[in-house]
């Protein structure tokens, strides 16, 4: 097999929106372990990189492998196999507004496994936990939580199947500085701990320098760099320069 | 060499003297094959052991969902949670048995449950939310009629273009599904009335029971109804997911009244376009009327006419045309008043749609009733 323990496998792929090239034989491959973050100016086709990833839009040419599976050619019930196995948060969570936080939980596990109904509710508590939320939440409607909750609530929610990769799209937008460091850490805790495979799309930079082992940079629909973060901040690049040059211009001493 | 197949076979047996047993867990223990791991723990007794340590060293899989089923069936036959009490497994599993067995205390389902509530506090909290409701209607009435006063003052204030586009959409666009009710009942009405006038040989008084019926009271109705299903529903729709896209937060800070932007068109659009829609509701019902007159009556469409002319007396369907602003005025209150009364999530617009249809009906329907006494009492 190539690429050793390859969980994620794009190979060649292209998309065309119209005329308009949004990858044009974009490669990448992702081993079972990583934490990987995906950065890349606004319209470089990162979102429409993850919605091609998870089967939610079709791309123009290519192929990609996620767990050992081709999504795009693919039945659908091996496809239906392979979705339980990775979980993905959107942006604003997309939690389902009807249902109070415990019962968007205990969805994908009513739906996807046998899970004794004794234990079920003590293993959404636990998702709560693990996602870093106070018991009492699970009896709350999505709108009754602030943003960071609601985002660690969809966190709850993508882990409830024990999934082998999480994909996140901007987990920390959105959120102060505060929230953001601890929501890092969330991440870092679920690669570390649990060995969940972790591909999220930022542009938060200390989520970049502080957790991300490696680095994938988008630009000209394929990948303009890919490394730890020195080694992507030494790629002479004029928007991967000004993205990190962005945050020298505030000093982290203070002076 | 064991084939990963014999590996991956979940087991579970307790061993050793019955002072220190152990409880030895082999093979893949993950979360979709719960059920079977569950028997498999129940079926080691673990209730009747002692000083249980629990062995991992040939687990080739486990997950944080199967590490809470072996803690809660432990918990359960009265053992100690206690991380002290693994050995020898690898240190990845180890991690994930060790998390789950500190966090066991916080999974408790008791903390989560919701405190019950009996049917007298529920009663309450919705004789208070409609309390609120009626008041809110009350409080957005009024300023309403302070917007449109001021259009009295300075007409140049009224959003021509907008209030434009609601003409074409409240009106006209309502015409066909209109002329389709209409007709249909005019002529389902024709056809009861038919049926017993047929016995008597009236067969012409029933040109006097559709117009007065349809024209005085029906055709209204009806066509409020479907306005109100049809307008009602999208005037709260649109703003109130105008309201979720913070546009009307957006108006406010321009310094416009979005009372004034939003409201004030739809609310003259829709009292210039229901009379008028109940005017094609009256023709089209009589057109019915008519075509079932002369299939199964034998009342050609000139007596049919003439009749109409004899016997409808202009206040009735008089009376008609003027309900229908009233209406109009009230459904188109309550559709932007619930449309701005939606709260900050997706589910808050479905649930104020449909309040505002039937919000819209109801008070149609009072409103209807009221006139039917009012017009008694003044003899007409």
């Amino acid at each position: 097999m190539t690429g050793g323990d390859a969980v994620l496998q794009v190979e060649g792929l292209s998309t065309w929106f119209g005329t308009h090239a949004v990858h044009e034989d974009l490669s990448l491959s992702i081993r079972r372990g990583e934490l990987v973050a995906l950065i890349g100016g606004s319209g470089t086709g990162k979102s429409v990189l993850l919605r091609e990833i998870l089967g939610l839009h079709r791309p123009s040419a290519g192929r990609i492998r996620l767990l050992g599976t081709d999504v795009w050619a693919a039945s659908e019930v091996e496809l239906a196999a392979m979705r339980r196995r990775f979980g993905m948060m959107f942006q604003d969570g997309a939690l389902f507004s009807s249902l109070d936080v415990a019962t968007n939980v205990a969805t994908p596990l009513l739906e996807h496994a046998d899970v004794p109904p004794d234990l079920l509710p003590r293993l959404v508590a636990l998702r709560l936990s693990l996602a870093g939320l106070p018991p009492d939440a699970g009896a709350k409607l999505p709108s009754q939580l602030s943003g960071g909750m609601r985002k660690r609530a969809a966190i709850a929610r993508a882990l409830a199947l024990e999934p082998e990769v999480l994909f996140l799209d901007e987990p920390t937008s959105g959120l102060d500085p505060i929230t953001a460091r601890a929501f890092d850490e969330l991440l870092a805790f679920l690669n570390r701990d649990l060995g969940i495979t972790v591909l999220v799309v930022t542009h938060d930079l200390d989520t970049l320098l502080t957790i991300a082992g490696r680095i994938v940079v988008l630009g000209d629909g394929r990948v303009v760099a890919d490394g730890s973060a020195g080694e992507v901040m030494r790629v002479d690049d004029p928007w991967i320069q000004s993205y990190f040059s962005s945050r020298r211009t505030v000093p982290a001493d203070g002076t | 060499m064991v084939r990963d197949f014999d590996r991956d076979a979940p087991t579970c047996r307790l061993e050793g003297p019955p002072q220190a047993r152990v409880l030895r867990l082999t093979g893949r223990w993950r979360l979709d094959r719960l059920a079977e791991l569950d028997a498999l723990l129940r079926q080691a007794a673990l209730r009747d052991a002692r000083a249980l340590t629990i062995d991992g060293a040939s687990l080739t899989q486990i997950d944080t969902a199967a590490a809470l089923l072996i803690a809660t069936r432990l918990a359960e036959a009265g053992h100690a949670i206690d991380p002290g009490a693994l050995r020898g497994f690898e240190p990845s599993h180890g991690r994930i048995m060790a998390l789950v067995l500190a966090r066991f205390a916080e999974t408790d389902p008791a903390a989560t449950r919701r405190a019950p509530t009996n049917w007298l506090t529920r009663l309450g909290e919705r004789s208070a939310a409609m309390g609120r409701l009626l008041t809110g209607h009350v409080a957005f009435l009024g300023r309403v009629l302070v917007d449109l006063a001021q259009l009295l003052v300075r007409p140049r204030l009224l959003r021509t273009n907008e209030l434009f586009a609601q003409l074409g959409q409240v009106g006209l666009r309502a015409i066909p599904v209109v002329i389709l009710v209409t007709f249909l009942i005019g002529l389902v009405f024709a056809y009861l009335l038919g049926l017993q006038a047929e016995q008597f040989g009236a067969n012409i008084f029933v040109v006097d029971g559709v117009a007065l019926g349809m024209t005085r009271e029906l055709s209204p109705l009806l066509v409020a109804t479907i306005v109100a299903g049809r307008s009602g529903a999208a005037f709260t729709a649109q703003l109130g997911t105008m309201r979720l896209t913070e546009e009307i937060d957006a108006i406010r800070t321009l310094g416009l009244s979005p009372e004034q932007v939003l409201v004030v068109p739809r609310v003259i659009a829709l009292v210039v376009a229901l009379p008028l829609l109940v005017f094609v509701g009256n023709v089209s019902s009589l057109s019915g009327a008519m075509l079932m007159a002369a299939t199964t009556l034998d009342i050609t469409p000139t007596t049919f006419i003439d009749r109409l002319h004899d016997t409808l007396a202009p206040r009735h369907y008089l009376i008609g045309l003027v309900k229908a602003p009233v209406f109009a005025f009230f459904i188109a209150v309550i559709g932007c008043r619930m449309g701005f009364s939606v709260e900050r999530d997706t589910r808050s617009v479905g649930i104020n749609t449909t309040s505002t249809v039937v919000q819209c009906i109801v008070a149609v329907i009072l409103l209807d009733a009221f006139f039917a006494v009012l017009f008694q009492e003044l003899g007409l």
